[in-house]
């Protein structure tokens, strides 16, 4: 949170302020990457302030060309001061004059033409940087030299070194930066902002693992054969695997930082450094490629996960629609059912009782209209009876139940709902508990109908909107009671009395059923479900369950 | 209970303990009632009956109860059908009002509130019964009219004098006279507006 916010900020500092933040970045990158460079020039195989002026005029726009400009022409004016060379004043100028707007053209082509997405989060924006990059360097490299030549201080053997070193020098920095800059630029999706504690440990155990091989490899040779290069792909690549394209970029930074560090302390020969630096460029395109496809790949996963989380949801939904449906059928069959009886039974007794108050009294007749009216009592008397038998449908599924396990599924279940009311869901379980003999699907109905009419009642309070869940083994252990408590404001004492009957509802979409149904079914299992306590400050409810039995 | 059977009283429901009971319940109200399990069964046997009523299930499988009332209105019947229903709701009342029903009375239905909207609708029988015979009658006369004399009376009920018809028919005024002499006599009119009634009720029967 504050994270994003310091960023917002930095969003809102003017223009000028970037700009000069460039310029000095790029003088003093220039400054602290002086390795194995020509005859005092900025020619030498790490160029980070082209990577740097790359990625920033992608991100902040096109306006910064001035200060770029300022920032190369500094640079190399800086390190003829500190080689003590001197140059003629056309050379500092010619090349940052090619540096500034090539990459300037380059950064143009990717924003408006090719319109990569800045964050870098395909594989095809990556190619299409690295495939602008490949054209615009050598042309900017040879430009850069021309000034360099056309003004003395190189001289025509060197050309060729030269021109590899600066392509090397400015690929290099491109890999590293341009990619680093993108990154911290795109706002929330750097990988790493809001991380967890493991996660960040991770992350620096992967840059001192790095620091470390660094050090070995080039610590343990004396030569400028680097054979245990290689070494430094496996943390790399397994940084990029484990942390996408954010954690290659890190390793790829930590590497060249150290390395370069290595290299100037012990004074390598420059053309050791040009070929390490080729290495280390396959390396750097080998594992942001590795972590763009993990990046990919994650985020694919990312998505899949979420489609299938909607769809259960959406599942559940339905299920829950068609259960209304369902009951909302059988009440309305049932009425029409038990209707036909009764106008039945009505009729024979209001015809039975006119055949006895006639003059005279016709008793046959009487005595056949109370036989039909009993006919169509049984006949009514067996729809209930059917009705029983498909509610009981067989025996109930019994089974010793994790009574802890059963409410924390539950409370997930109505957790997403309870949210929509701002309401929280706590749950207390203060000691373990022994399993109950339970069907594990009625009574999660039991306490899912509880808890949503607790966080209902909850919503309406003006406090802290909480619903408490406690589950303790009561009577000697013999059986298990689960209390949900809400802060509303308590039942009116009218509905109290026929609370668990049927219909009584203070819902106005209620159908009035929940409590009875639940007390039927926590009835059938031998458990008891009643009202402990409501008033203004808010209800609880409370249920038992007997205890599983332990088979002996 | 005038111990003069009324009715006939057509029971229909297609459940057949109801039907029992209700005409059992209906006999004692002195009802002359004759059931059928079906509306089909009904239409069957009494398709073209002109007196009594109709007491029908509103939901019964095959012609619905709401069924049979448009039927019965679209063979110009004149019995008058009141709906019974086990689960009616206002659409559907208003619905069967509207079609033509007499009532329309919710399952369990209590007696005496069907006795009446079935006295209702007998009365109601017995008062289109009387006007399809008066009609009945009045073209009885009517036919006996000859074809000068029956001239004569649409002329005098459209409003002539006895010279304007003389005008019109070619007629002395003494023959014109003695036409409508014969005509308020075979018609049975004792006045001019007595036969501008006669003549109103024949041309609505058409």
């Amino acid at each position: 949170m504050t994270e994003m916010a310091a960023r917002d900020d930095g969003r809102a500092l003017p223009d000028w302020v970037w700009g000069a933040g460039v310029m000095v970045a790029m003088i003093l990158l220039s400054r602290i990457s002086d390795v194995a460079s020509l005859a005092g020039l900025p020619i030498k195989p790490w160029k980070p302030g082209g990577g740097l002026a790359l990625g920033m005029m992608m991100v902040r726009g096109m306006h910064l060309l001035p200060w770029v400009l300022l920032g190369q022409a500094g640079a190399v004016v800086a390190a003829s001061l500190a080689s003590g060379a001197a140059i003629a004043w056309g050379a500092p100028v010619g090349a940052a004059f090619a540096v500034s707007v090539g990459f300037w053209l380059a950064a143009d082509h990717l924003r408006r033409r090719v319109r990569i997405d800045m964050a870098l989060s395909s594989t095809g924006d990556v190619l299409r940087v690295f495939g602008v990059v490949a054209v615009v360097v050598p042309v900017v490299s040879s430009l850069e030299l021309a000034a360099f030549a056309m003004h003395g201080p190189v001289t025509r053997a060197e050309l060729p070194a030269a021109f590899l070193r600066l392509c090397v020098g400015h690929l290099i920095g491109i890999a590293v930066l341009t990619p680093i800059v993108l990154r911290l630029h795109a706002p929330g999706s750097l990988r790493w902002s809001g991380a967890g504690r493991a996660v960040i440990f991770e992350v620096a155990g992967f840059c001192v693992a790095l620091v470390i091989v660094t050090w070995f490899i080039f610590g343990l040779q004396s030569t400028d054969e680097f054979k245990l290069f290689d070494l430094l792909f496996l943390p790399i690549v397994a940084f990029a695997v484990r942390h996408g394209l954010d954690g290659a970029l890190a390793g790829l930074a930590v590497t060249q930082v150290t390395m370069i560090g290595w290299l100037a302390w012990h004074d390598f020969p420059a053309p050791a450094v040009v070929e390490l630096q080729t290495l280390l460029l396959i390396l750097a395109a080998t594992c942001i490629f590795v972590g763009v496809v993990v990046d990919e790949r994650e985020r694919a996963g990312a998505a899949l996960r979420a489609n299938e989380r909607r769809l259960r949801d959406q599942d559940a939904q339905l299920a829950r629609i068609t259960r209304l449906n369902a009951i909302g059928e059988m009440a309305s069959t049932l009425a029409h059912e038990l209707n036909q009886p009764l106008t039945a039974v009505r009729a024979h007794l209001r015809a039975a009782q006119r055949r006895l108050e006639a003059d005279p009294p016709t008793l046959d007749a009487a005595r056949t209209d109370l036989r039909d009216g009993v006919v169509q009592i049984d006949h009514a008397a067996g729809i209930i009876r059917r009705l029983r038998e498909f509610l009981r449908r067989g025996d109930p599924r019994r089974a010793a139940v994790d009574a802890a396990a059963l409410a924390r599924e539950v409370l997930t279940l109505a957790e997403r709902e309870a949210q929509r009311g701002a309401v929280r869901l706590v749950l207390h379980i203060p000691a373990p508990l022994p399993p109950v003999l339970a069907d594990r699907v009625e009574i999660q109905q039991v306490l899912l109908n509880l808890i949503r009419n607790a966080a209902e009642a909850s919503r309406a309070a003006p406090r802290d909107r909480r619903v408490e869940v406690a589950l303790t083994t009561v009577a000697q252990g013999r059986a298990v009671e689960f209390a949900v408590r809400d802060d509303g404001t308590g039942i009116a004492p009218e509905i109290r009395a026929r609370l668990f009957a049927a219909f009584a509802t203070t819902k106005p979409h209620g159908l009035g059923l929940g409590l009875a149904i639940s007390r039927t079914i926590v009835e059938a299992h031998g458990g008891r479900i009643w009202l402990e306590s409501s008033d203004e400050r808010g209800t609880e409810f409370r249920f038992t369950l007997p205890v599983a039995e332990e088979r002996r | 209970m005038t111990g003069r059977a009324q009715g006939p009283v057509f029971l229909i429901d297609d459940e057949a303990g109801v039907r029992q009971a209700l005409a059992s319940m209906l006999s004692t109200y002195d009802f002359a009632v004759e059931a059928f399990a079906s509306a089909d069964a009904f239409l069957a046997a009494h398709g073209n009956v002109d007196g009594g009523c109709v007491v029908a299930d509103v939901r019964m499988p095959g012609m619905s109860g709401l069924d049979l009332q448009r039927e019965l209105a679209r063979r110009g019947s004149p019995l008058p059908v009141v709906l019974v229903t086990g689960h009616g709701d206002i659409p559907m009342a208003v619905a069967a009002l509207k079609a033509g029903a007499q009532d329309f009375l919710e399952k369990p239905v209590d007696d005496e509130a069907l006795v009446a909207a079935i006295q209702r609708a007998l009365a109601t029988s017995a008062r289109r019964q009387e006007a399809a015979s008066a009609v009945a009658a009045l073209r009885g006369r009517h036919a006996r009219l000859t074809a000068r004399e029956a001239q004569v009376m649409a002329l005098v009920v459209a409003g002539h004098s006895n010279v304007s018809i003389a005008g019109q028919l070619g007629l002395s005024q003494r023959t014109v006279e003695h036409y409508r002499a014969q005509v308020m006599i075979k018609m049975e009119a004792a006045s001019l507006a007595a036969l501008v009634q006669a003549a109103a009720a024949l041309g609505e029967a058409g």
